[in-house]
């Protein structure tokens, strides 16, 4: 292919939304001219062209979601429920650290959440090497377990995974949860109850994980 | 009005809003409490009142960036219900052995972004994107986490009912017929088809389902005299021939198709 470019600044997402963005849609032409200017990433454009293809295929609801979702008093959906928990502890985490670096408080005052750093895909990766799921990552993230139950196996795999001190590990854990989190998004039938907490084994058996992962788990 | 974005196109200039968008946020960012919500809260996108999701997230980014929990509490769920919507359709549980689970990872994901909007650990600015064009940004936005499900092996195997069959007609008859079905924009008329069409797709052997793509969606030729010229057979570094035939093999499992054009 006689490909050449000097467009090696922007990072592949950005090319990747640029593409497909495009008003022209997603044909050879437009794969083309983008394969021309980004050789090095012709096999990742290639791959997401046709993802975007074959995705194109499947047309889009009329209806954007549901009146009861979005009212006051409507019932979110679990999943809804669970991803506004996320967004609400990450934005907790983030300003919170944002704070203390204004401050240049001391580490006493503010303990680090590791997890908050992660990029979703770093996310997915730790929870894979963890032989776990994201539905548990997210609840160690969150601090949603009773830090006395989990075991020091398991923490120092968390630790090793995350290159991070097993002190500065076991310290997030113990921290306490954010009322917010535990009182607002918590996923329960009954009301929830604030700073309610799951031992390591509920945790475990309450995250959609396969036999053998909690048993992995569990043996740590 | 808005604040500009700052994300730049590869010439250097800034992503822009479409315009209808743009006068969409004029109105909006005058409305408060009671009214905003009430607008945020409609679903139909026929209803004059209607807010579209690009609008839904210039508003939050906006609340965010101003720390406005109240406002961030109505309009988030909101759009997350929106998503949630897209994604029962486009990582439906007939194509994904867990798709429940994966339709919560992106929207947890997608939440994300606006967590770290406007930090310092907000490296892409991903969300100006959403501004522009929402659907075509959260379809990008998806395509690393099914991707990843699809090299994981995650997905349903192929469907035993595309039994392979013996065809009188010519392979450039049959290619024509499936390049024209293939090749349809998607429309709301021919939705359970192509929904039909999809499946069948991706239940292709990853090989056969890259040409047949390429081909008959996208629009390349299978191979050319040009060396310059990109086909079907460069972008997948294989002969001509050898894409004929998993063309040919793609083809045949997708016969019952091709009667449609």
């Amino acid at each position: 292919m006689n490909m050449s470019s000097n467009n090696h600044s922007l990072p592949l997402i950005d090319i990747l939304y640029s593409f497909s963005l495009d008003e022209r849609g997603v044909n050879a032409e437009v794969l083309d001219e983008f394969i021309q200017l980004y050789p090095q990433h012709a096999t990742a454009l290639t791959d997401f062209a046709i993802e975007l293809a074959v995705d194109s295929l499947l047309v889009e609801p009329v209806r954007e979601g549901s009146t009861a979702a979005c009212s006051d008093t409507g019932k979110r959906s679990p999943s809804v429920a669970r991803a506004m928990s996320h967004f609400q502890s990450l934005m907790y985490s983030l300003d919170r650290t944002d704070a203390v670096d204004r401050k240049h408080a001391s580490n006493s005052v503010s303990v680090p959440n590791p997890f908050a750093t992660l990029e979703q895909r770093e996310f997915r990766d730790f929870a894979r090497d963890l032989q776990a799921n994201t539905v548990l990552v997210n609840k160690l993230r969150d601090r949603q377990i009773e830090p006395q139950t989990l075991t020091r196996g398991f923490i120092q795999r968390v630790s090793d995974l995350l290159r991070t001190k097993f002190e500065v590990i076991a310290a997030h854990f113990a921290a306490p949860a954010s009322p917010r989190l535990a009182g607002e998004f918590y996923k329960a039938d009954d009301k929830p109850v604030i700073g309610l907490r799951q031992t390591f084994e509920e945790a475990v058996r309450s995250s959609n994980l396969t036999e053998e992962q909690q048993r992995h788990l569990l043996s740590l | 009005m808005a604040q500009p974005l700052t994300k730049h196109h590869r010439n250097g200039k800034r992503y822009e809003r479409p315009p209808d968008i743009e006068r969409l946020l004029d109105l909006a960012l005058k409305l408060a409490g009671i009214e905003l919500k009430k607008r945020v809260a409609i679903p139909d996108r026929d209803d004059p009142g209607f807010l579209s999701s690009e609008c839904l997230v210039h508003l939050m980014r906006d609340a965010r960036k101003r720390k406005d929990q109240n406002t961030m509490d109505f309009i988030m769920p909101c759009l997350l219900s929106r998503c949630e919507e897209t994604l029962r359709t486009k990582v439906p549980d007939t194509k994904y052995k867990d798709a429940a689970n994966l339709r919560d990872e992106i929207l947890q994901e997608f939440a994300a972004l606006f967590a770290v909007d406007g930090t310092a650990q907000d490296k892409h600015q991903q969300l100006d994107f959403f501004e522009c064009k929402f659907n075509l940004a959260f379809a990008t936005f998806r395509r690393d986490a099914v991707s990843r499900e699809r090299t994981e092996g995650k997905l349903f195997p192929g469907m035993p009912a595309f039994v392979e069959q013996e065809d009188s007609v010519s392979d450039d008859a049959t290619f024509s017929k499936l390049a024209k079905v293939l090749g349809q924009p998607a429309t709301h008329e021919h939705r359970l088809l192509l929904a039909e069409l999809n499946h069948a797709i991706d239940t292709l052997p990853p090989d056969e389902r890259q040409a047949a793509v390429l081909h008959w969606r996208v629009g390349y030729e299978i191979e050319s005299e040009n060396p310059d010229k990109l086909t079907v057979a460069k972008l997948c570094n294989v002969t001509g021939k050898t894409i004929y035939n998993r063309l040919k093999r793609a083809a045949q499992k997708l016969s019952r198709f091709k009667e449609e054009a």
